[in-house]
């Protein structure tokens, strides 16, 4: 029988235990949490800035994911990335509703987010491709980082980053573009290596 | 307007898609097109991919002390609607995923008839330890497990008993953290098994559960 350890099936663990969900296992669900939950709720507090209100923000999000653990769908991506997108959305929208305008991140927002080494449970399959991200996202020029930055992670459209950032939204669509366009050619040559 | 004039106007879009910025009558416009255009949808999940990417590496954050019991808590006063199993058609995919250990070979096993998938909930009284077992496919069965602990564990075995109560152990690994995740490929049918255990190095029993019946 097999033994080694198998930690490249992270992918495949986040799918049995979601399978386990979908399928009425509510313990399944509690394994789900403590696996999640430090990066649910850290997406939250990035975007709200409030521990309180993030913390809303992550059980609302844990609670949907259980809730429609039915309805992810594999072939769209993976099941993190599900859960992310999940958490940023209902983090945006509570930022919106509690302060009817929206997030402005930090300075130090789009400094850290590249900054950071990657953390004890970021060594398997799915984080290194976050780490070649992480550096690919380093070598962007600041302004290209913090437009990517501010559309992925807080949801802004060109629209809201030209304001934001007070440039032209000629200048926002073509930061994000390029931005983009780098990070697919630099992630693309790493994997290449 | 032109095909290629219509994908131009689409790809303007297509970030703003990915990362949820985009709405109203833009986004069915986009989506619409997508649907129907093969070289946009797969820009689409191109960019999705990196969308996805930058979200995971937003720093993880502990929650508040007390975070798991009050999603428990939550989740028990909700639960009414929720909690009535439903069939997942995707799961049968993920069985068929973690069965064939190989990413890209679900698509080739849904079309099969899906393997049985059987799970059990690892827990140990009076011990901070919980985890859950999901056992798929028939021949070779797949273990795929985690764990949970308060403590370090250090090396622990992975033991399954059969309906015969023969306890097997199927290999061993490192929890020297909060969590561990854990799979293997068995030599017992998945329907002859009956429970699954975590055994610490001294053979005592850190955390069992019985596998719930095939589904
Ligand atoms: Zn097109």
């Amino acid at each position: 029988m097999a033994s080694e350890p198998d930690l490249s099936s992270e992918r495949a663990l986040d799918e049995a235990l979601l399978c386990s969900i979908a399928l009425g296992d509510e313990r399944a669900g509690l394994a789900f949490v403590r696996r999640f939950q430090s990066r649910v709720f850290g997406l939250a507090l990035l975007i709200v800035r409030d521990r309180a209100l993030a913390e809303d923000v992550a059980q609302e999000a844990l609670w949907r994911v259980f809730r429609h653990a039915d309805a992810y769908d594999p072939r769209r991506g993976a099941v993190s990335a599900w859960v992310l997108t999940i958490t940023r959305n209902l983090a945006i929208d509570a930022v919106r509703v509690r302060r009817q305008q929206p997030t402005d991140p930090h300075d130090e927002v789009f400094v850290r987010l590249v900054a950071l080494q990657p953390g004890p449970d970021e060594q398997a399959e799915g984080r290194q491709a976050a780490a070649m991200l992480r550096a690919a996202l380093a070598q962007l020029p600041i302004a290209q980082r913090r437009a990517v930055v501010r559309a992925a992670i807080y949801g802004q459209s060109a629209t809201e980053i030209a304001a934001a950032e007070q440039i032209p939204l000629g200048t926002a669509k073509s930061r994000v573009r390029l931005a983009v366009a780098r990070l697919r050619g630099l992630v693309a040559s790493e994997e290449e290596r | 307007m032109k095909a290629g004039e219509r994908c131009a106007a689409a790809r303007e879009d297509l970030f703003e898609l990915a990362t949820g910025a985009l709405s109203g009558r833009r986004r069915s416009a986009v989506l619409e097109h997508v649907a129907s255009c093969p070289l946009c949808a797969s820009e689409l999940a191109e960019l999705t991919a990196i969308a996805d990417g930058l979200l995971s590496l937003a720093p993880a954050a502990e929650p508040p002390v007390g975070f798991e019991a009050r999603v428990a808590a939550a989740w028990s006063a909700r639960a009414p609607v929720a909690r009535r199993p439903r069939r997942a058609l995707w799961c049968a995919a993920a069985a068929g995923l973690v069965a064939l250990g190989a990413i890209g070979g679900w698509l080739v096993s849904s079309a099969s008839t899906p393997p049985p998938v059987r799970t059990a909930v690892l827990v140990r009284a009076n011990t901070a330890v919980t985890g859950t077992a999901v056992v798929t496919g028939a021949a070779p069965a797949r273990l795929v497990m985690t764990l949970s602990s308060s403590r370090p564990l250090g090396e622990v075995r992975c033991a399954v008993t059969t309906r015969a109560h023969r306890r097997i152990v199927v290999g061993s690994f490192w929890m020297d953290g909060p969590t561990g995740a854990w799979s293997a490929t068995l030599s017992v049918p998945t329907d002859e098994l009956a429970a699954v255990s975590v055994l610490s190095s001294t053979g005592a029993v850190v955390a069992s559960g019985r596998l719930d019946s095939a589904r």
